[in-house]
C-alpha cells in the first residue's frame, strides 16, 4: 500500500503540489488525472523517490521513503516497475537486452533462465519477435510495449504508467490499455496510471484521483466519476470526452 | 539585481553540485558489479579508440616542435643536439599530455556529455534510478575510471609517437642527425619529466571525464539542452586542462 | 575469433607500461634490458651537476646521474652505471664538461685495470676538481691587479731615476744612491712577483688548453683570442722583466765602480743606453695603463655565453 501525506513541492518558488494526500490500495488500478503541467508527473516521481518533497511524506508499505537512505530507497524502488512517457529504453542496447537488463543487474539467474524470462515478458506484451531490433528502429507503440516488458521483468508489486497512451494513435492506445488491464489481472499488480486521456481512464481504472491547481481536487471510484457534481472535474472529463469522440469519428 | 546575485552564486552552485556528484560516485565505488562491464566498454571507447587521433596529433606535434626549435636556434654557438634536449622534454612534460587532453576534450568529453545528456532528457537516467539502480555508479564511475586509467596509456602512446615524429622530421629536414638528437635528449634528460607527464595524464583524464559527466548528467531542456551540455563539456574540459596544467607546474616543478 | 575487450585493454596497458619503463631507461642512458648498478661519490662543489647528466668513462656514456643531494661537506651524488661496466678500485669521479653551456657530465677515471672491482653501492672518491673557467674568471682580476701594482712601482722608480739622470745640476752622488735604492726596490719586487706571475700565467695557459680540447668551433675562437691576449701579456711582462734587469745591471755597474761619475756624464752611449731603457719601460707601462682592464675584458668574453 502506498500512502501520500500532505505532500508539498515547489519549483523556484512556484508551487506544483500543495498538501496532496492520497492512498493507493493493494491490487487496484488508480488513475491520476489532470491537465498537462498540473503536477501529475511530479507526484509520480515522489512516489518512487526520484524527487524529495519540500514537506509531507510518502509511505510505501509503511516505510517513509522521503527519510530513508539512498541504498534503502533503491531496495524500495525494486518493488516498482515504471513505464516512462517515451519508453526510456536504453538506446545502446537491443530491445531484448533492454528487457533482460534488470534481470542481469538484480538477479543471479543463469544466462538461459534470463533468456527464457525475457522472452516470456516480450510474449506478455505481444512482441515475441522484436528482440534483436534496436530501440531507435521501433515505432512509438512498440517502444512502449518493450519498455513495459522491461518494467515487469522483475515482477514488481507496483507499476507506474506515465502517460502510457500519449502520442499514440487510438488503435495502439487501446492495445496498450488492453495490456495494462491484462497485466493487472494476470500479475496481480497494483497499477498507477498518470494520464490525461479519459478514454484510457475509463477503460482501465478502478479509481480516479484528479489534481487541479496543484491540489488533490477529487478522489473517487470510476462509478462516482459521472455522478459527481464537481464542475471542474466535469469540465475536464467533458473536454476529454469531446476530444475522444472527435478522435474516434476521425478514425472511423 | 536578483540576476546578478544568481550569476555570482552560480559557480559555487556548480562546484557544490559537482562535488556532491563526485562524492556520490566515490560512494558507489564499492559496488563493482554494476560498473565493471560498462567500464571495460568505456575503456575501449575512451582509450583504445582514441589512439589513432592521439597518434596523429602527437606525431605532428613532435615534428613541428623539432622543425621550429631548429628554426629558432640558428646560431653557430648552439650545437644541434640542443634540439633533442628541447624537443623531448617538451613532448614528455607538456605536449603529449596537453595535446592528448585537448583532442580528447572534443572526442571523449563531447561524446560523454551527449550520451548522458540524451539519457537524461529521454528519462533513461530516471528509468535506471526507478529500477533501483545507482545511476551515478552505473554511468559516471565507469567513465571517470576509464578516463583515469586510460589517459596515461594514451599519454605514453603520444610520447612514443611524438618522439618518433620528431625523429622523422629531423631526418627528413636534416636539421639534426638522429644520433645528435638522442644524445641531446639523453644529456638533458630529467628523471621527473615523464612522471610529471604521467601525473598530468591522470589529472586530465579525471577532469575531462568528470566534467563531461557532470555536464551530461545535469542536462536540462531537450535536444537543445543536450547541444548546450556537449559544447560546454568540451569547452570547460579544455579550460580546466589549462588551469590544471599551470597549477601542476607550479606545485610540482 | 573476436578478441574480448578485456584482452585488448590488458595488452594496451602492458604495452604502455613497457614503453614507459624502457623509454625512461633509454633516455637515462641505462641499458634497456640489463640492470644498472648504483654508486656514490661526494664533491665539495657539484658544479651544477643534476640528475639525468651523463656518466662517462673514457668519453663513452655508460650511465646517468640519478640523484644530487646537498650534504654538509658538499654534494652527495648517486649515479647508475650499466652492470657490465667494471669500475675498479682506485677509480675517481670528477665533474667534467662546461656548466655554462650545460653539457656537464660525471667523468669516472678508472683505477688500474688489475685492481679489484668495486661492488655496487660503493663509494667512489672524487678526484681533485677544477672548474676551468671559474678559475680563470676568479684569477684574472687578481693577476691584473698584481701586474698593475708591480708596474706602478716600477714606473715610480723609473720616474725618479729619469728625473735624476736628466737633471745635470743635481747632486750626482745623491742621485746615484737614490737610483740604486729605487733599482733595488724594483729588483726585490720583480723577484718576488716574477715567480707568481709566471706561475699564474702558465696556469692560465694550461687551462686555456683544457678549454680548447673541451669546446669546439666558436668557443675555440674565443679561447684563441684569450690565448693571444695572454701571450701578449706575457711578452709584455717578459720584456718588462728584461728591461728592468738591464736597468738594474747598468745601475749595478755604476755602483760597483766600473764607471765614474764623469764617465756617466761625458759618455754618451751609457747615457743613451739608460735613457732608451727607461723609454722602453715607459712604453710598456703606457700600453698597460691606457686600458689595464682590456685583458680582463677579453677573459670575460668566455664567460658571457
Amino acid at each position: 500500500m502506498i500512502r501520500v501525506e500532505h505532500l508539498t513541492k515547489a519549483f523556484n518558488g512556484h508551487p506544483v503540489l500543495q498538501d496532496v494526500s492520497l492512498e493507493i490500495h493493494e491490487g487496484e488500478t488508480l488513475a491520476i488525472i489532470g491537465r498537462s503541467g498540473s503536477g501529475k508527473s511530479v507526484l509520480m516521481k515522489h512516489i518512487i523517490g526520484l524527487m524529495k518533497p519540500d514537506s509531507g511524506r510518502v509511505f510505501v508499505d509503511g516505510t517513509d521513503i522521503s527519510s530513508i537512505s539512498y541504498s534503502e530507497l533503491r531496495l524500495v524502488r525494486r518493488q516498482f516497475g515504471v513505464l516512462f512517457q517515451g519508453g526510456a529504453l536504453f538506446d545502446s542496447m537491443s530491445a531484448f537486452d533492454n528487457v533482460a537488463f534488470p534481470l542481469h543487474t538484480f538477479t543471479r539467474k543463469s544466462e538461459d533462465d534470463i533468456r527464457r524470462e525475457t522472452q516470456k515478458c516480450l510474449d506478455l506484451v505481444h512482441l515475441p519477435h522484436v528482440g534483436a531490433v534496436n530501440p531507435s528502429e521501433l515505432s512509438g507503440g512498440m517502444r512502449k510495449r518493450v519498455a513495459l516488458a522491461r518494467a515487469i521483468a522483475l515482477r514488481p508489486r507496483y507499476i507506474i504508467y506515465d502517460e502510457p497512451t500519449s502520442g499514440l494513435d487510438p488503435e495502439t492506445s487501446s492495445t496498450i490499455n488492453e495490456l495494462i488491464k491484462g497485466l493487472a489481472r494476470q500479475l496481480e499488480i497494483t497499477s498507477i496510471v498518470v494520464t490525461h486521456d479519459m478514454h484510457s481512464v475509463l477503460a482501465i481504472a478502478d479509481r480516479v484521483a484528479f489534481i487541479h491547481n496543484a491540489r488533490m481536487h477529487w478522489v473517487g471510484s470510476i462509478n462516482d466519476l459521472h455522478s459527481s457534481e464537481d464542475e471542474v472535474l466535469h469540465a475536464f472529463v467533458k473536454a476529454n470526452e469531446y476530444f475522444i469522440g472527435a478522435a474516434a469519428s476521425g478514425a472511423s | 539585481m536578483n540576476g546578478v546575485v544568481l550569476n555570482l552564486v552560480r559557480p559555487f552552485f556548480s562546484l557544490g553540485r559537482f562535488s556532491l556528484l563526485l562524492a556520490k560516485a566515490c560512494g558507489s565505488l564499492g559496488d563493482i558489479g554494476i560498473y565493471r562491464k560498462n567500464m571495460v566498454v568505456q575503456m575501449v571507447r575512451i582509450g583504445l579508440e582514441s589512439i589513432p587521433i592521439v597518434a596523429l596529433a602527437a606525431a605532428f606535434s613532435g615534428a613541428v616542435t623539432t622543425v621550429q626549435t631548429a628554426y629558432q636556434l640558428v646560431s653557430p654557438i648552439i650545437p644541434p643536439k640542443v634540439i633533442g634536449a628541447v624537443v623531448v622534454p617538451s613532448l614528455t612534460m607538456e605536449l603529449a599530455a596537453v595535446v592528448t587532453g585537448f583532442i580528447l576534450s572534443g572526442r571523449v568529453g563531447a561524446r560523454i556529455a551527449a550520451e548522458l545528456g540524451t539519457m537524461r532528457v529521454t528519462e533513461q537516467i530516471d528509468a535506471l534510478e526507478a529500477m533501483g539502480l545507482n545511476s551515478v555508479g552505473y554511468l559516471i564511475v565507469p567513465r571517470v575510471a576509464a578516463g583515469i586509467l586510460m589517459f596515461p596509456v594514451l599519454y605514453v602512446a603520444a610520447c612514443l609517437i611524438g618522439v618518433a615524429g620528431s625523429l622523422l622530421a629531423a631526418m627528413l629536414t636534416g636539421v639534426v642527425s638522429i644520433g645528435e638528437f638522442i644524445l641531446g635528449a639523453r644529456e638533458h634528460y630529467d628523471n621527473f619529466g615523464p612522471y610529471f607527464g604521467l601525473i598530468k595524464a591522470f589529472v586530465f583524464g579525471f577532469l575531462i571525464t568528470s566534467i563531461s559527466c557532470y555536464m551530461g548528467y545535469y542536462t536540462e531542456g531537450g535536444a537543445e539542452g543536450v547541444g548546450r551540455s556537449t559544447t560546454r563539456a568540451a569547452v570547460m574540459s579544455c579550460v580546466f586542462i589549462l588551469v590544471a596544467d599551470f597549477a601542476l607546474a607550479i606545485v610540482l616543478l | 575469433m573476436k578478441i574480448p575487450n578485456e584482452v585488448k585493454i590488458g595488452i594496451a596497458v602492458v604495452l604502455a607500461g613497457t614503453v614507459f619503463y624502457l623509454g625512461t631507461r633509454y633516455f637515462r642512458d641505462l641499458p634497456i634490458l640489463s640492470r644498472a648498478h648504483t654508486y656514490y661519490t661526494e664533491f665539495v662543489n657539484a658544479n651544477g651537476l643534476v640528475a639525468g647528466n651523463v656518466v662517462s668513462i673514457n668519453g663513452v656514456n655508460v650511465g646517468s646521474v640519478s640523484d644530487v643531494q646537498l650534504v654538509r661537506a658538499g654534494a652527495r651524488v648517486a649515479f647508475s652505471v650499466s652492470e657490465d661496466v667494471v669500475i675498479t678500485q682506485g677509480s675517481t669521479a670528477k665533474v667534467g664538461g662546461l656548466s655554462f653551456i650545460s653539457s656537464i657530465q660525471l667523468d669516472i677515471v678508472l683505477g688500474p685495470a688489475d685492481a679489484p672491482q668495486h661492488a655496487p653501492g660503493d663509494f667512489i672518491p672524487a678526484a681533485e676538481q677544477v672548474d676551468f673557467l671559474g678559475e680563470i674568471a676568479e684569477r684574472a682580476p687578481d693577476i691584473l691587479s698584481r701586474a698593475d701594482t708591480l708596474l706602478k712601482n716600477t714606473r715610480q722608480a723609473l720616474n725618479t731615476a729619469e728625473t735624476l739622470v736628466s737633471d745635470p745640476t743635481s747632486d750626482l752622488l745623491q742621485t746615484m744612491s737614490s737610483v740604486k735604492a729605487s733599482a733595488d726596490a724594483l729588483h726585490t719586487i720583480l723577484l718576488a712577483e716574477q715567480r707568481s706571475i709566471v706561475a699564474v700565467l702558465s696556469d692560465i695557459q694550461a687551462l686555456a688548453g683544457a678549454i680548447m680540447t673541451l669546446a669546439q668551433d666558436s668557443l675555440a675562437v674565443t679561447v684563441d683570442g684569450v690565448n693571444v691576449i695572454l701571450e701578449r701579456m706575457e711578452q709584455n711582462l717578459a720584456s718588462l722583466e728584461t728591461t728592468t734587469t738591464a736597468l738594474s745591471d747598468l745601475l749595478t755597474k755604476i755602483n760597483s765602480g766600473q764607471g765614474t761619475l764623469g764617465r756617466l756624464v761625458t759618455e754618451d752611449s751609457l747615457y743613451t743606453e739608460l735613457h732608451q731603457t727607461v723609454s722602453a719601460l715607459r712604453r710598456i707601462l703606457e700600453d698597460f695603463e691606457e686600458d689595464p682592464r682590456q685583458y680582463l675584458r677579453h677573459l670575460k668574453l668566455v664567460e658571457i655565453f
